[in-house]
């Protein structure tokens, strides 16, 4: 069924993506249908989305972060009497039971773009009287909420281009965002903070997009003061970090200010593990060996005459690998409507069909082998890349390029010692984490990043970094400055870890660090963010008219 | 740091084939209640190396869990139990991590275990790979024993060139941490590919 979406207008790239994210999250696996309603900017706050329930719908909103709310449309027109049309064509055995005596109500006037008094407030819900309502108002905690919401001719305001007609919705309320998140967690008032602690409104969209639930376990290479964990924890999830910076990670500002005092401020569970690591040489155990065997092993089972393409079994291994923390019968449709998908997708009945049986042959047991040790549900992070903090990693400058040999430390020096650490480059640093990821996220697991892009004459290139094992699904620009944004990247992992991957994968990287990362390396970005915009030649009235010609619209600022 | 962690851990020092499982030296020991998650722990138990468990959870001074487990004891609560607390309560909170190969320490102090390399040992990892034999190798494969000095200029299938030092302030006395505890001096060897 088709409900309206509306949205805050802030953070726009981000907006459809959560929802999308989330209704996977809750065993909603096709991908979403979305429709404008008529006359409506892509970045207009209204939007139509089909969704399979309201109990989905609500989920959903109540999670978000970015979904003002979700309404059932009862009506929409250009003008009132339209609307009073649409109204009243809806069907009525949709509309009567919230409109019996037993419940209570309140209809609000909503506005996008400009300010509606409180004398037309009044005049608009007075104008609703067609609608038979038989219940009794409640302002403070009624039973359901009925929105009007319109919008009009808001044109130089919001940054959105002028409205071609006004438009006005009828609708009851499903769900919506809490907001109140925001400010209990907001940077302000957290104990301890450093300078990239990651702002509390965009770590919940990260987390997100992460698909953080209760059991799930949430890594992040980058930890820092924990500011991206304290919104995964929030939401439940088992946590662990890493940072290169002990005095971050172990020691923070004191025994009361530290990453530890950030998770009890608010009563959250603490990280199941803290540790002072290295991402460009992770301490973490290998397992690859013992995990490969298990999955052939189940997947000559599931295929035995199975002339499916490759990408095809991949996809089937993502699906009946058991999802964490959710138990089959909890979400029976959710692996129902992954083989449909797959069947839709192959077009072969009987080999998804054998396949499916040889499945349930297979039985929960191998399956359970899939997740055998890799131990990420996902890694959320925001990798240093060199703007506001730049990257170490181990070994010095000079030992690195070869101007002083390695050393070995005098025993009695050795406690002490402090490793010498080199500037970490954001091609580097981003190879490895996907890397870490392939070889330590769970098949399904997600991959949740901050990737760096510089804006030129407000063209932005969209060449993200890509590995075998991964899949992009998201990519949310938020624009920084008029020189650069960071871009949140959402992937999934699709593929297994294999030896031959991962070769793959470094040849991958090498033609994209050649080709695109190369402009980002060397100080570029720090200096392309910081220094100077070069005056414009010539005289004011140039630098002037180029103003001038500047678009007006700057929708993605907001 | 809980065994939970310590489970994942080895050590990453350049060269050394097998740093599962480190050893615990344990100085100080905290016990914290963690809330009982069966569901958790069951999910958990496949990816468990089971050894290094009991091992780990001996080092600490908690010696009820059984030599060996599979998952049919998954059932009683009892024995997850055991293992919630092995796994979730005990935390390492002052002591080291020791490397079984090359019986490196790694520290953990307050809790926070600290598996950073030393120069030598992460060295030769990134871009300035070494060459021994014309072939590339990391730094560890260039730490010979004493004689390496004359044997390398007189190796016969070793070019003379790439062997010889850059220059003087390339040559560096070091010393060996064995295995057994031993040390032994050596002379490594530097040449730039």
């Amino acid at each position: 069924m088709w409900y309206l979406c509306v949205f805050f207008h802030r953070l726009l790239d981000y907006r459809r993506a959560e929802v999308e994210s989330l209704a996977e999250m809750l065993g909603f696996f096709p991908s979403l249908e979305w429709r404008l309603p008529e006359n409506q900017h892509p970045d207009s706050p209204f939007h139509l989305v089909n969704l399979p329930s309201e109990d989905v719908a609500r989920n959903i909103a109540n999670r978000s972060i970015l979904v003002k709310g979700i309404y059932e449309l009862w009506g929409e027109g250009s003008s009132l009497e339209q609307l009073e049309e649409s109204i009243k064509s809806y069907p009525e055995d949709r509309k009567l039971p919230y409109l019996t005596c037993e419940t209570t109500f309140k209809v609000t006037v909503d506005s996008f773009g400009k300010a509606i008094s409180f004398q037309e407030q009044n005049d608009r819900i007075k104008s609703l009287a067609y609608i038979p309502f038989k219940g009794r108002v409640n302002l403070k905690n009624p039973d359901i909420n009925f929105w009007l919401m319109e919008t009009d001719d808001y044109g130089a305001h919001n940054g959105l281009p002028p409205v071609v007609q006004r438009r006005i919705f009828f609708g009851r309320l499903v769900g919506g965002a809490d907001r109140k998140l925001l400010p209990t967690y907001e940077l302000k008032s957290r104990r301890y903070l450093g300078p990239t602690a990651m702002d509390a409104e965009v770590a919940f969209l990260m987390a997100n997009q992460a698909q953080v639930m209760p059991g799930k376990l949430v890594y992040d290479p980058f930890v820092g003061t924990g500011s991206i964990l304290v919104a995964a924890a929030h939401f439940g999830a088992m946590t662990m970090g890493a940072d290169i910076d002990i005095r971050a990670v172990r020691d923070g500002r004191g025994p009361d200010c530290n990453v530890w005092s950030n998770f009890k401020q608010y009563g959250l569970p603490l990280p199941v593990a803290l540790l002072r690591a290295d991402n460009n040489l992770p301490p973490w155990r290998p397992g690859l060996k013992e995990r490969l065997d298990h999955l052939l092993k189940i997947e000559t089972t599931l295929f035995k005459h199975c002339t499916l393409p490759r990408c095809v079994k991949d996809m089937v291994l993502v699906l009946v690998s058991p999802i964490p923390s959710i138990k089959e019968d909890d979400m029976p449709g959710a692996s129902a409507s992954a083989w449909t998908v797959l069947h839709k997708v192959t077009g072969k009945r009987s080999e998804t069909e054998e396949a499916l049986r040889n499945r349930n042959h297979a039985g929960p047991k191998h399956l359970t082998c899939l997740a055998a040790f890799i131990i990420f549900d996902a890694i959320i992070c925001d990798p240093p890349y060199g703007v506001r903090a730049g990257g170490r990693k181990s070994g010095g400058r000079k030992l690195l390029k070869g101007i002083v040999a390695p050393y070995t430390v005098p025993d009695d020096k050795r406690t002490g010692h402090i490793p010498s650490t080199a500037p970490y480059s954001l091609a580097e640093c981003v190879h490895d984490l996907l890397d870490l990821a392939a070889r330590m996220l769970v098949m399904g697991g997600r991959l949740v990043y901050f990737y760096p892009v510089l804006r030129e004459n407000d063209v932005v290139e969209n060449h993200f970094p890509e590995h075998p094992c991964f899949k992009l699904i998201a990519s949310s620009e938020q624009i920084l400055s008029s020189r650069y944004s960071r871009v949140l990247l959402t992937m999934v992992k699709t593929g297994s870890y294999t030896e031959k991957v991962a070769e793959a994968a470094t040849i991958k990287h090498q033609e994209f660090k050649e080709n695109y990362v190369k402009r980002l390396e060397d100080g570029n970005l720090h200096s392309s963010v910081f220094s100077p915009v070069h005056p414009q030649l010539g005289e004011e009235t140039d630098s002037k008219s180029c103003k001038e010609l500047k678009p007006k619209y700057r929708g993605k600022y907001v | 740091m809980r065994l939970f962690t310590h489970n994942m851990l080895s050590s990453n020092i350049k060269g050394v084939a097998n740093g599962f499982p480190l050893r615990i030296e344990a100085e100080q020991v905290l016990e914290k209640q963690v809330d009982f998650n069966p569901d958790f722990l069951r999910k958990l138990f496949p990816k468990l190396d089971w050894k290094a468990l009991v091992d780990g959870a001996r080092a600490l001074g908690y010696a009820e869990l059984p030599e060996a487990a599979d998952s049919s004891m998954l059932e009683s609560e009892e024995f997850l139990r055991k293992v919630h607390h092995a796994l979730l309560e005990l935390h390492l909170e002052e002591g080291a991590l020791t490397c079984p190969e090359t019986g490196r320490k790694f520290p953990v102090n307050k809790g926070i275990p600290n598996m950073l390399l030393h120069e030598d040992e992460s060295c030769g990892q990134s871009n300035g790979d070494f060459k021994l034999h014309g072939q590339s190798c990391g730094y560890r494969d260039l730490k010979i024993g004493n004689k390496c000095v004359d044997r390398l200029a007189n190796h016969g299938d070793a070019n003379p060139q790439r062997f010889s030092p850059v220059s003087q302030s390339s040559w560096w006395p070091c010393t060996d941490v064995c295995g057994l505890g031993t040390a032994r001096l050596c002379l490594s060897y530097l040449s730039l590919s």
